[in-house]
């Protein structure tokens, strides 16, 4: 059994669970469902979530490494000004198509936004690098950010 | 899941880490990007050595520094902007397009991993710097000299001389892996390539710029081809024109 | 217009940018099983025998299923309307496999951990047969892949491999060459590529409190899973119920019965619920793909340079089984031959079975393919005969009132029916599309030096809904506060039709969209609709939702003056006016209605379909930089213009080209799947099958030209599919006027240009 304490949302917890599990099936385990499936390795960023603040792949994370880190997802976020802004100009803007790359994108955004309050479209899009959509193009979603 | 994994161990020394990752069955995390995605079922143990890793970044006028357990965004983030005329940071990204990944990839993780279509890799391996290494005692050895036993706790390299570089780099795409990368950097009459893409390990060959005029470059076209195969990017004789080409440009402005 | 055409926020916009649990997979079922399915590893053969003794006897496996456990019947898993178009040349379970990647047997398990770890126990002992690769030697093979099926009548033959065959001629083509003045003839191939939605199929069951078997899934149809499951597994339709939450993207690849009828069968035969998702490498194999085609075109002009005849010779591959085949191919034909007014046709199309994965429905089905051949030889031509590519096409272009010869032939599976175009927007939208491009301005300069631009340029158009197949239908209740439930069958899959549809209602109740409560997709709740396919779900569903509203009015009215006792009055904003200046808002209405005043429940149902199927069209234009030393390829620009006649929502409808258009340069330039000597998927990655990601985006402009299309709700027409087809031939002809390398046969590869080029 991997036993390791960190904080999720604001409250710390412990988190007890089979050593192999990623971050990602812990998760959606504890019903943090904004947090996705999209693919094996990484690359489509439907798992995105902010460790220390920093965008990382839940799917790559192995649970057992995450003592006193602190960890959030969109769940957690929701209530916040800066959330809650770049959620209103995803919806505005027409953003959001079939939605599951959005908390993602948002996750991204927000990291961006607290580290750089007047992004530049080159730094929005690297912002949002490793987040696969197949719907949008990418291009409502950075719109919506340059407004 | 990650089933074949029977325990995660945060080790509070390098001494307990080299001994709790001497077993076949155990591997050293840094930042896990590779390690998580491969899912190795031989692997049982993953032995966290992230939080022993320097994490810093020093920069004076000759030298640079950087801790093993750095991440390759925080690098973008810090001033190596002009160092190495931007080049650095243009390997990362290449080798790198998700920030989502440069933020969990340490460049100790990344050299120990030496994929051979790494950009950052193949620059590194022009640059040749020297790495600190804790193998039971601290070591610190060329890179290239390096035969990838131990922890790498950080790297530093000398800013002394001013290298004349560049690096072309072929994909399908800009966030695609290269199946073809070629650095070359020339200092003191002497030039340095490394090649990298799709091919089993980075190929690095140095020679005397007085012999690049004189049909050198058609030799060294050929070592490299051997190393590449035909794929879905196109075949040896493309390859090879491509390789051909880039040299002529990189070497003859 | 006070709703319709004006900028709306989603109606299930807030749920999507908060990450609230509305998918498929967002929900905690207890003592679900999980399953997973062991795939062939050859292309083809026998199964002798599948030894599951060690699998079986791991802790947690519950059970392992094999063609033995179920009764063959045979089917298609193409989601289409009954009676499908499409060969029923699968079974659940099949003795024989026919590609890597074909299903052998299923696991079931109490964790997926156990599930994967049962899979590699498990040994199978294969009888090999020889197997094709290549379709052009498909026809009339040794090698037989659905030998065992006669009689049916969507299967064209199996002896020969012939999954479908189209042939149709109209006028004389014969004589129309010998008359032609100049003759062309090209041929022209596209490859496999991936829908690469970032949700994978996903699918639960599981019996509930009334014994019945709920299907929760990812689909684009789920009244026609209903249907397939029940006869597939010879379950009732009255005991199946099928919801579909959101889905994260489908783009044609879940208009399939795609494991649904797997799961439902373990949930039947162990009475527990089961759960099955494919990862994301099971989606690069097991799943579906675009249909390559193999295109070959002739072409005669006369003097004045119109087109005189069209000879279209369609090779189509379908992989190990046909579901879509005939009407991808149909499709292929139908949209490019509506195009251009082409006098003389003839056309003959063969689908053909390979031992390869399996084609099936993707965005635009068949019209990308075609019309990559078709623009790309517009524009050879013009380029021969030395003439301006938009002037060609704008002097052969149908025009508004002409009747569309092809489109009585050739329906979808069926005949199809006679079609005038009413509305056609293609001039306006090339004429616009120049100017914002540049393409007066920049294209033809002289170019010296290794880097050079090119500007290219494509004419395409697509459908609206199947013509007398597609049929949707709507209920609308009102409630006390003047708001309404809207239940559909239409299913949103991203497209945001629960937004379109909730604006014609609101229009056309003359209320805020907010009024307008929605509920998609549920075959208990809500009335029948095909599915989200063909771009039907505005027309045709918005059809229905139109006139069930509209009825919806027409009673409010007449119980408003029933509760007034008046005989005239109107509506206006919400509210019954009598001349008088009496009035009733709909609250009032509704809540006498309810309670108190000649009480019933104010509610109407309708349904639509239609003879029609007006084409959207498009022009796009590519700006290209192009390498000749290297062969590198960059995507400057994309400039797409569109007539879909009235938008229902511009930035949906601007989001539809956007999205497309990655999709289409995928196509043309790094979206490939790569197989093995042994038909094995090879690159089963989002990173090496090159999907685009930001950083590979070029600057698109997308803009739309307004018409109005007299059959189409508030005069809209379609536009989910149209802009995938532009810019795929656009980028192949940019890349032309950039350098003079014509490429025919995709993808795009810097070997292709660099040989084309002379220099290799």
């Amino acid at each position: 059994m991997t036993e390791v304490t960190f904080t999720l949302n604001g409250k710390i917890i412990a988190v007890k669970c089979v050593p192999g599990t990623t971050l990602l099936e812990y998760l959606r385990q504890l019903e943090m469902y904004s947090v996705k499936y999209g693919c094996d390795d990484g690359t489509c960023g439907a798992c995105t979530v902010l460790i220390d603040g920093k965008t990382q792949n839940a799917c790559l994370t192995m649970v057992g490494t995450l003592q006193g880190k602190t960890i959030d997802t969109l769940e957690g976020l929701n209530e916040q000004k800066l959330v809650k802004s770049i959620q209103e100009r995803f919806l505005t803007e027409g953003a959001i198509q079939c939605g599951y790359c959005t908390p993602g994108m948002i996750l991204s955004l927000t990291a961006l936004l607290r580290e750089n309050e007047e992004p530049s479209e080159v730094d929005i899009r690297d912002a949002i690098s490793g987040n696969y959509c197949r719907c949008t193009g990418y291009v409502k979603p950075i719109k919506a950010m340059l407004k | 899941m990650w089933s074949s994994i029977q325990s995660v161990e945060t080790p509070s020394s390098f001494d307990e880490a080299l001994a709790l990752g001497s077993k076949p069955t155990a591997a050293l995390i840094a930042g896990g990007s590779y390690l998580v995605r491969e899912k190795d079922s031989t692997i049982h143990s993953l032995v966290n050595i992230h939080p022993l890793l320097d994490k810093n970044i020093k920069l004076d006028e000759h030298s640079l520094y950087i801790g093993a357990g750095v991440s390759l965004q925080n690098i973008i983030d810090s001033d190596l902007n002009q160092t190495f005329d931007g080049w650095m940071i243009r390997a990362i990204k290449w080798s790198c397009y998700s920030k989502n990944i440069r933020n969990q990839r340490t460049l100790g993780g990344e050299i120990a991993q030496n994929r051979a279509n790494s950009e950052l890799m193949v620059f590194l391996r022009i640059l040749n710097p020297v790495i600190h290494v804790f193998n039971g005692d601290n070591i610190e050895i060329l890179l290239h000299l390096w035969d990838g036993i131990g922890i790498i706790t950080g790297i530093h390299f000398n800013l002394y001389f001013k290298y004349n570089l560049a690096l072309k780099r072929f994909s399908v795409l800009e966030s695609a892996p290269a199946y073809l990368i070629i650095c070359v950097s020339i200092l003191k009459g002497e030039f340095t390539i490394s090649v990298g893409g799709n091919i089993d390990h980075i190929f690095v060959q140095t020679g005397s710029m007085v012999d690049i005029g004189k049909g050198q470059i058609d030799s060294l076209t050929r070592n490299i081809i051997n190393r590449f195969s035909a794929d879905q990017h196109g075949s040896l004789d493309y390859k090879q024109y491509l390789i051909q080409h880039t040299l002529i440009e990189m070497f003859i402005p | 217009m006070k709703i319709v055409g004006k900028p709306t926020n989603r109606v299930d916009g807030n749920a999507l940018a908060k990450g609230k649990p509305v998918f498929a997979d967002d929900i905690r079922l207890s003592d679900v099983l999980h399953i997973k399915i062991l795939y062939s590893t050859i292309p083809h053969g026998r199964i002798i025998n599948i030894h599951t003794e060690k699998a079986l006897a791991i802790p947690g496996v519950v059970t392992i299923l094999t063609h033995k456990d179920f009764p063959p019947h045979f089917y298609t898993t193409a989601g289409q309307g009954y009676p499908e178009p499409s060969p029923r040349d699968t079974l659940i379970l099949n003795p024989t496999v026919r590609f890597v990647g074909d299903k052998v047997a299923i696991v079931v398990a109490d964790s997926l951990e156990i599930a994967k770890q049962a899979l590699k126990s498990i040994t199978v002992e294969y009888e090999e047969y020889p197997a094709i690769f290549d379709p052009e030697v498909s026809i009339d093979n040794t090698v037989v892949l659905h030998p065992e099926i006669n009689d049916d009548p969507f299967l064209f033959d199996s002896k020969r491999n012939i999954a479908a065959r189209i042939t149709a001629d109209v006028g004389d083509v014969k004589v129309a060459e010998r008359e032609s003045h100049h003759v062309f003839e090209r041929e022209y191939s596209t490859p496999y590529v991936q829908h690469a939605h970032v949700e994978p199929h996903i699918t639960l069951t599981w019996m509930d409190e009334n014994n019945r078997l709920v299907i929760r899934t990812a689909t684009q149809v789920p009244f026609h899973v209903r249907r397939i499951v029940a006869e597939v597994l010879d379950f009732p339709i009255s005991r199946i119920r099928v919801i579909k939450p959101r889905i994260g993207g489908g783009f044609g690849a879940k208009q399939e019965i795609l494991n649904e009828e797997i799961c439902a069968a373990v949930t039947l035969k162990t009475g527990r619920p089961a759960r099955i998702e494919l990862t994301r490498k099971e989606e690069f194999f097991a799943s579906r793909s675009r249909h390559p085609q193999r295109i070959r075109i002739k072409m005669g002009l006369d003097e004045q340079y119109k087109i005189r005849f069209i000879d279209l010779n369609i090779l189509e591959n379908c992989g190990a089984y046909g579901p879509h085949a005939l009407t991808v191919m149909s499709v292929t034909s139908q949209k490019t031959l509506s195009l251009y007014n082409i006098p003389n046709i003839r056309l003959h199309g063969d689908a053909v079975y390979t031992n390869l994965p399996i084609a099936g429905a993707y965005r635009g089905y068949g019209a990308p393919q075609g019309f990559f051949a078709l623009e790309s030889m517009m524009d050879e031509i013009a380029d021969e005969l030395n003439i301006d590519p938009i002037e060609f096409r704008l002097n052969n272009f149908f025009r508004t009132g002409d009747e569309i010869p092809i489109a009585e032939i050739l329906g979808e599976g069926r005949e199809g029916f006679k079609t005038v175009l009413n509305t056609t927007g293609i001039e306006e939208c090339l004429q616009r599309g120049r100017i914002l491009i540049g393409w007066d301005h920049h294209r033809g300069k002289e170019q010296t030096g290794v880097i050079r631009t090119g500007y290219g340029v494509a004419a395409v158009c697509q459908g609206s809904g199947i013509p007398g197949i597609d049929m949707a239908s709507a209920f609308i209740k009102m409630n006390e506060d003047g708001s309404f439930n809207l239940q559909v069958g239409a299913t949103d899959l991203g497209t945001g039709s629960d937004t379109s549809l909730a604006q014609i209602a609101a229009e056309v109740l003359e209320v805020p969209v907010e009024k307008i409560i929605v509920y998609s997709s549920d075959t208990d709740m809500t009335p029948f609709d095909t599915g989200a396919y063909a771009s039907s779900t505005t027309f045709i569903s918005g059809g229905a939702v139109k006139k069930a509203a509209e009825l919806l009015k027409f009673r409010i009215l007449e119980q408003g003056k029933r509760i007034l006792q008046v005989d005239d009055a109107d509506i206006s904003d919400g509210i019954v006016k009598t001349s008088s200046g009496e009035s009733l808002t709909y609250s009032d209405i509704c809540t006498r209605s309810f309670y108190t005043d000649h009480q019933q429940q104010l509610m109407a149902t309708a349904s639509h379909t239609s003879f029609d199927s007006p084409p959207p069209f498009n022009a796009t234009f590519v700006k290209v930089s192009v390498n000749t030393d290297t062969g590198e390829v960059k995507v400057l620009t994309v400039v797409s213009v569109t007539d879909a006649g009235q938008i229902i929502n511009p930035s949906m409808a601007e989001g539809q080209v956007e999205g497309a258009i990655p999709q289409s340069l995928g196509m043309a330039l790094s979206e490939f799947m790569i197989f093995d000597d042994n038909g094995r998927t090879v690159n089963t990655d989002f990173l090496n099958y090159h999907v685009y990601y930001p950083i590979d985006m070029p600057e698109i402009i997308s803009e739309f030209v307004h018409t109005d299309e007299p059959t189409g709700p508030f005069g809209a027409k379609a536009v989910a599919e149209i802009p995938i087809n532009g810019p795929a031939p656009a980028v192949v002809n940019a890349i032309y006027n950039a350098c003079g390398v014509r490429i025919r046969h995709l993808p795009v590869t810097p070997e292709k240009f660099i040989r084309g080029l002379g220099k290799l």
